[in-house]
């Protein structure tokens, strides 16, 4: 079985749908790049996945949990689910420690010493043990953006989420949050990806999906789908 | 008479001891019945509990309670509120005391003020904050209670410094269920000595230093938990 598997999600908000029937099936270990131009439902899928954002109708399956089966327990399902978000939502009156720690405790019910040792092994591997004390407002967007991949790996998740990492950084500080990224990836570890960054995109994925209008008009290897000549859209987006 | 004669013949600056006592102890304990009772009607409020949702979406009965509540508290006068808890509810209850008629009145008008600035700190915290908690695997309730309200409590306390503030100064209208308050205290000295000026202005003096030094106070708190911005 796939690790993900999404069946005719759809989505509205009231009277705009936004997704318009996505059938989409990951397995373990693939890096699926997610583009396509802003508006078309990117996030909106990304959310539907560990189901922050609730599916209208659909039927999606994570780690052979239903997410869309009210009887699911989501809270354990999210747990291994781990999510990157654009504007880092870091916790801003906990340190970068305890931002680490707090699901450790309170989802994992791990004790605190050995809490805080994840967390610090987790925080050395994006480099910032130095910085395990300050407050997020005390860090720069890309130190920021890799406590928030620390804080999700920590769970170690099954399945890694990433919705547009670096849009909200410099261009000085991107590179040091796509080299965790890759590092990741070489790991096989398990990713959907919503980005602009197209090399990286290149570099990293596996495949690439192209959303427009809510529905995925293209779906390949990443060379494939951006070598494609069929749709204009298509080569207007990638120009 | 000068104010020695006043406030120290027969020993009348006891009236004003005694009084602020009083405004203290009722203005304290209000104070944490509206800060619980406020906490709980802000989370009432918000509770998206809809038990027809099917068929008739927009009920939502526990958040209507809470709203209901807070605009009957915040749209009648704090005196009328004070006598119906005394006269009417309590009424048949003569042995209970003044003092915690009081507090109760004071305190459930207070928590409809406190709930509206609870809810007005939450919807000031972004979005992104619950749902990084959630997508963590905190339940909505674990989230609320390690997220999102201790970032709300931070935000809102000059608007708590505020309540308190208020309801200092409107513990004033106690005298009318016969409570001997600070306001009292400066009355039962107007009536004894036929004089209005020094014990008005005494009580208004007591009343400044008090909220000053409250406010101040919080105003240090705030600065020291002042992390994130
Ligand atoms: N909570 C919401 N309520 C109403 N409309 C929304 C909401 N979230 C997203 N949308 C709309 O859904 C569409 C897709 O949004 P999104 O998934 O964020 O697009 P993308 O990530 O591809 O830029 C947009 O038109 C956006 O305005
Ligand atoms: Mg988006």
């Amino acid at each position: 079985m796939s690790i993900i598997e999404i069946t005719n999600l759809r989505k509205s908000y009231g009277d705009l749908t936004v997704l318009k029937g996505i059938d989409l099936k990951v397995e373990k270990g693939e890096r699926v790049v997610i583009v396509g131009p802003s508006g078309t439902g990117k996030s909106t899928l990304l959310r539907c996945v560990n189901q922050i954002e609730e599916a209208t109708t659909g039927r999606i399956v994570v780690n052979g949990m239903v997410m869309t089966d009210t009887k699911t327990n989501l809270n354990q399902a999210r747990s291994e689910i781990g999510m990157v978000f654009q504007q880092f939502n870091l916790f801003p009156h906990l340190t970068v420690l305890e931002n680490v720690v707090l699901a450790l405790r309170k989802v994992r019910k791990i004790a605190k010493k050995q809490a805080q040792d994840i967390a610090m092994q987790k925080l050395k591997e994006v480099g910032l043990s130095d910085k395990i004390d300050e407050y997020p407002n005390q860090l720069s967007g890309g130190q920021k953006q890799r406590v928030a991949i620390a804080r999700a790996l920590a769970m170690e998740p099954k399945v890694m989420l990433f919705d547009e990492p670096t849009s909200a950084l410099d261009p000085e500080m991107m590179d040091e949050v796509l080299e965790i990224i890759k590092k990741l990836a070489e790991k096989q570890m398990t990713m959907m990806i919503v980005t602009h960054e197209m090399s990286f995109a290149r570099e990293v994925g596996t495949r690439m999906i192209f959303l427009e209008g809510g529905k995925i008009v293209a779906d390949g290897a990443p060379q494939e789908v951006m070598e494609k000549t069929d749709s204009e859209r298509l080569k207007r987006f990638f120009r | 008479m000068n104010l020695q004669q006043i406030f120290l013949e027969g020993n009348r600056i006891q009236f004003l001891w005694y009084g602020l006592e009083i405004t203290l102890l009722i203005t304290i304990f209000a104070t944490l019945i509206g800060l619980v009772a406020g906490l709980i009607l802000a989370l009432m409020r918000q509770s998206a509990f809809a038990p027809f949702a099917k068929v008739w979406k927009n009920f939502r009965p526990i958040s209507l309670l809470a709203r209901i509540y807070i605009t009957v508290i915040r749209g009648t006068p704090a005196l009328v509120q004070l006598l119906i808890f005394y006269y009417v509810i309590f009424g048949s209850a003569p042995e209970m005391s003044k003092l915690w008629v009081a507090v109760l009145a004071f305190g459930f008008n207070s928590a409809a003020y406190v709930a509206e600035i609870i809810r007005g700190g939450i919807e000031s915290i972004d979005k992104g904050q619950m749902e990084a908690a959630r997508s963590l695997g905190l339940s909505y309730w674990q989230a609320m209670r390690l997220v999102i309200l201790p970032q709300v409590m931070r935000r809102s306390l000059p608007a708590m410094t505020n309540e308190f503030v208020t309801l200092l100064k409107d513990s004033s209208i106690v005298g009318w269920i016969g409570m001997n308050d600070l306001m009292r205290g400066a009355d039962n000295i107007r009536f004894q000595t036929g004089t209005a000026f020094e014990s008005l202005f005494a009580v208004a003096l007591i009343y400044l230093v008090l909220t000053s030094l409250f406010s101040w106070g919080m105003g240090k708190l705030e600065r020291s938990l002042d992390v994130d911005n």
